[in-house]
């Protein structure tokens, strides 16, 4: 009986074209959003590997010359380059990435804390400015917002269309208990929803492959099935609160309506407005910062040449009023974290925004990273200072070893990984609630349509 | 009769729930958005204020001549008032830009202190009549004629002496009424948070920018609220009318302007930052290869004067001239640059002209100054002070060893004072009102000409439909 009824629910749902405007959004939509990103991936990956080729082989080129003087200027003079890989997964979802430059450059007089750029900051002289008012519509961006509307529109009818037309009065004057009618109208809904959505993944994941983006590699694909998966799972949920709004509102126009405001608060107002407010609530001081000019830089030298031999192989101790500024980026981290997770904690009022978030943490371009990549510039740029200090201070002292200069001993670029395990413990909580969401809203329609008054 | 409808049509639509909700969102939102943004923009607007006068008074307190043309400036982008109703793609967002000799101008973007601030894009006036008001004109407008053919009111009163026509042109008043009314009172309520908050100053340009912005505004719902009005006159159920209307809503807001300039970046396709700067640090090494190669010449031709030092003054000036023939290059390369990006963001911008919401956007931030023009104004700017900056710092610098060299001549070996305090100000003139007004004169024309089709087309189906 249960599957009957479903069967009735999909072939209605054929009959008004509910199915073919379903494919033509998700394969339509999420398969040119996926061509468009693979050739933008393309370009931006090619773009990397020049760079980092060129910025390889001056660092080589520097280093091959005969005099260790001439290493270590060689060096200086281009700068330390690191080039930012761009995330595999960042084909479906841009996240903070493209907030990020693309080259980080250590120089020796420009202390950690802000961009040395040589690739794309945010809002430089190269960007096309039309990109800032119109968000690129990758695979994450159609399902949190407009596949979301799609959800809806399958299900804001399914019970008070009936009711109105009065074919539920009919169904239900049969012996066949409404919570197997709710259940069996949920299955049938979800599954003339999820077939088209399922389908276009299977296609994305195709195409990544084909295109020898994520290759063979079984963390990505866990990844993107993750995020498919999580995917199919905030689109149930949406699915649930129209069928919770239809079993409340007497016409279907007006579940519409309702349906509408639902979407418009999740999807749109409350992950908007979240950062907003968190700065309001929690608003920030000025950013203390650890800054260098190229006056520090000399003194500097000259202090540690002064005092010769014996302190000269240790790094540089900071100063009273470096640890003062050291003291106080401490404590404003502090804050800038305790804000962050207020906007997270604000976050979680919306699927939308959690499901934004969740898929930003499965593609390696969440908040997250973004720290990462900011904290590892600000430390290479600080080590970057505090070693060239150390390293002319030994050139003015004539104790400058092969070692001084080896290939690997200048700073590094140190960009945590974060492993799919990580990536997992921080989003459990958001999966969680989406979950729990879904059950609570289904169980919501559930108990409403067993409430309902059907004449 | 006109009257007597569209007070109905008031009274009916004043006492339904979307009325409730549409007051709620904007009495709440709307200010509540103002609010938040005019404090961060009084903030921020105290902030530049005092950078930029710190960067003035650096460069005054430069020590020698040298590094003043070496080193170069900081200068602090001015902050636009109107960005609290629109952000647009502003770049007077307060950054400071670091001019030096042999770059580029170098905008320093800050890190965000939380990266959730960025996940995802803003909210603000813009955004809100965009999007939130268009939708609440189709929440009024879907059922003004399907769904009383449904109730079966529509027979009823055209069984009368009412004319079709009288009878759209009351529903289009009064339908329009009910929208506008709650967001007339929430734009007023924000203007005069905008007035009242401490450290903000609206100049009489700026109150006529707001007030074509509202214009506007009332246009482009005004459009929405047509269209609306034409698909309930095709349809015949209700439900069938607000389910169309949000499909095209979908594809008009979100799908068309997001895609179309998103496919024609892939289309028309920039070169890489990358080689871009491998070309200007090719242009950098010629032109410094050329300016001591221009010296040699000059010192083999005049070894007379490389005896009496005054070659010295022909180095530096060689040296100068050098740097202007590399901003030369650099510019060179930049308008090629740009007139590859001015395509990219024009066919961009004729893509996004059958998005009323884009076309609505577009017309906002030319009135506000955060369009693309204004940005790709400013930009400009700052490059032309790059060149007026330089161009006084290289005269200076060999005027400065020509006078050293006159007083070695007379023996006096010690550096002298030097006078570098009429340096070239960076100041921003916005472009005027009615340039901006001409710039989007086209959009509106578009959004009125929407009006009248989607109302004419509305009046013409509704005329011949049958009401049984």
């Amino acid at each position: 009986m249960l599957w009957l009824i479903v069967k009735k629910e999909l072939l209605s749902n054929f009959a008004n074209f509910r199915i073919l405007t379903a494919f033509v959004v998700f394969v339509g939509l999420i398969m040119t959003s996926t061509l468009l990103s693979v050739t933008d991936y393309n370009a931006r990956m090619e773009d990397y590997t020049t760079r980092t080729r060129e910025h390889k082989r001056a660092f080589n080129d520097a280093l091959s010359q005969e005099d260790i003087y001439h290493r270590a200027w060689g060096v200086v003079y281009n700068g330390l380059y690191y080039d930012l890989k761009p995330a595999e997964l960042s084909t479906l979802c841009r996240g903070l990435e493209e907030k990020l430059p693309s080259s980080f450059r250590a120089r020796n007089y420009s202390g950690g804390g802000r961009f040395r750029e040589t690739g794309k900051p945010s809002r430089s002289l190269y960007e096309n400015p039309l990109s800032i008012l119109y968000p690129t519509p990758d695979f994450v961006y159609i399902i949190s917002i407009i596949a979301a509307l799609a959800a809806l529109f399958f299900s804001f009818d399914s019970l008070c269309g009936e009711r109105l037309e009065g074919a539920l009065k009919l169904m239900l004057a049969n012996p066949i208990p409404r919570h197997k009618v709710i259940l069996a109208k949920w299955l049938g809904g979800y599954i003339s929803l999820a077939v088209p959505y399922f389908v276009s993944c299977l296609g994305v994941i195709g195409v990544l492959m084909v295109s020898k983006i994520i290759g063979t590699s079984e963390e990505f694909l866990y990844r993107i099935i993750a995020l498919v998966v999580i995917g199919g799972i905030y689109l149930g949920l949406f699915f649930s609160l129209g069928l919770l709004i239809s079993s409340r509102v007497r016409t279907p126009s007006a579940s519409l309506l309702w349906c509408l405001f639902v979407w418009l608060l999740l999807t749109i107002l409350i992950p908007r407005l979240a950062p907003v407010i968190a700065n309001a609530a929690m608003p920030l001081p000025e950013e203390p910062r650890l800054r260098y000019t190229k006056k520090d830089w000399y003194r500097s030298i000259r202090k540690i040449d002064d005092q010769r031999e014996p302190r000269l192989a240790e790094m540089p101790e900071y100063t009273p009023e470096e640890e003062a500024i050291l003291r106080r980026i401490e404590s404003f981290n502090k804050m800038r974290a305790s804000q962050a997770k207020f906007s997270l904690m604000l976050f979680r009022l919306s699927p939308s925004a959690i499901f934004t978030y969740i898929a930003s943490e499965l593609a390696g371009t969440s908040p997250t990273y973004y720290e990462n990549v900011r904290s590892a510039d600000e430390d290479f740029g600080n080590e970057y200072f505090r070693f060239t200090i150390n390293r002319f201070a030994k050139m003015r002292s004539d104790v400058l070893t092969e070692a001084d200069v080896a290939k690997d001993a200048w700073p590094e670029f140190r960009l945590s990984k974060i492993s799919l395990g990580d990536t997992i413990s921080a989003v459990l909580p958001e999966v969680l609630i989406l979950v729990i969401s879904n059950i609570a809203v289904f169980l919501g329609g559930f108990l409403s349509f067993i409430k309902m008054d059907v004449a | 009769m006109l009257i007597t409808i569209i007070w109905k049509e008031i009274l009916e639509k004043v006492l339904s729930l979307r009325f409730f909700i549409a007051v709620l969102m904007c009495i709440i939102l709307l200010p509540g958005v103002i609010l938040l943004r005019t404090a961060e923009y009084a903030k921020k607007a105290d902030r530049v204020q005092k950078e930029a006068e710190a960067n003035i008074d650096h460069i005054r307190n430069y020590p020698a001549e040298r590094s003043y043309r070496i080193r170069g400036a900081t200068l602090t982008l001015p902050l636009n008032i109107l960005g609290i109703f629109s952000e647009g793609c502003d770049a007077r967002d307060g950054t400071a830009v670091e001019l030096v000799l042999w770059r580029d101008p170098n905008f320093q973007s800050k890190y965000s202190p939380n990266p959730f601030v960025e996940l995802l894009p803003t909210f603000d006036f813009a955004l809100f009549v965009g999007l939130m008001m268009s939708l609440l004109a189709l929440v009024f407008s879907y059922d003004a004629i399907s769904g009383e053919l449904e109730r079966g009111t529509l027979k009823l009163m055209l069984s009368g002496q009412l004319p079709r026509s009288t009878l759209l042109l009351a529903k289009w008043i009064g339908g329009l009424t009910v929208v506008t009314l709650p967001f007339l009172i929430s734009f007023l309520i924000s203007l005069l948070i905008v007035i009242l908050y401490p450290g903000t100053q609206m100049t009489p340009g700026h109150w006529i920018a707001v007030l074509l912005v509202f214009f506007i505004s009332l246009v482009y719902i005004a459009a929405i609220f047509s269209f609306g009005l034409f698909i309930s006159c095709i349809t015949s159920r209700a439900a069938t009318s607000i389910a169309l209307l949000l499909l095209f809503w979908v594809g008009l807001c979100w799908i068309i302007p997001n895609y179309g300039r998103w496919v024609v970046t892939q289309i028309i396709r920039l070169p890489t930052v990358t080689a871009i700067e491998r070309e200007k640090s090719t242009a950098r090494r010629e032109a410094e290869q050329w300016g001591w190669k221009t010296y040699e010449k000059y010192a083999e031709e005049h070894p007379e004067e490389v005896k009496t030092g005054y070659s010295s003054v022909v180095y530096r000036s060689s040296m100068v001239k050098g740097d202007e023939r590399f901003a030369e290059a650099l510019d060179e390369i930049d308008a090629n640059y740009q007139n590859l990006l001015n395509m990219q963001v024009g066919l961009g911008r004729v893509i996004c002209k059958a998005s009323p919401f884009a076309v609505y956007t577009d017309a906002v931030t030319e009135i506000t100054g955060t369009g693309v023009r204004e940005r790709a104004r400013l930009l400009q700017a700052v490059r032309r002070y790059r060149h007026a900056f330089f161009d006084y710092a290289g005269q200076k610098f060999v005027e400065y060893y020509k006078k050293r060299w006159e007083l070695m001549q007379k023996g006096i070996e010690e550096r002298h004072e030097f006078y570098i305090g009429d340096f070239p100000i960076f100041s921003y003139q916005e472009s005027r009102l009615r340039d901006k007004m001409k710039s989007s004169f086209l959009d509106i024309l578009l959004l009125l000409v929407w009006n009248v089709v989607f109302f004419i087309s509305a009046y013409a189906s509704f005329l011949r439909r049958s009401i049984v």
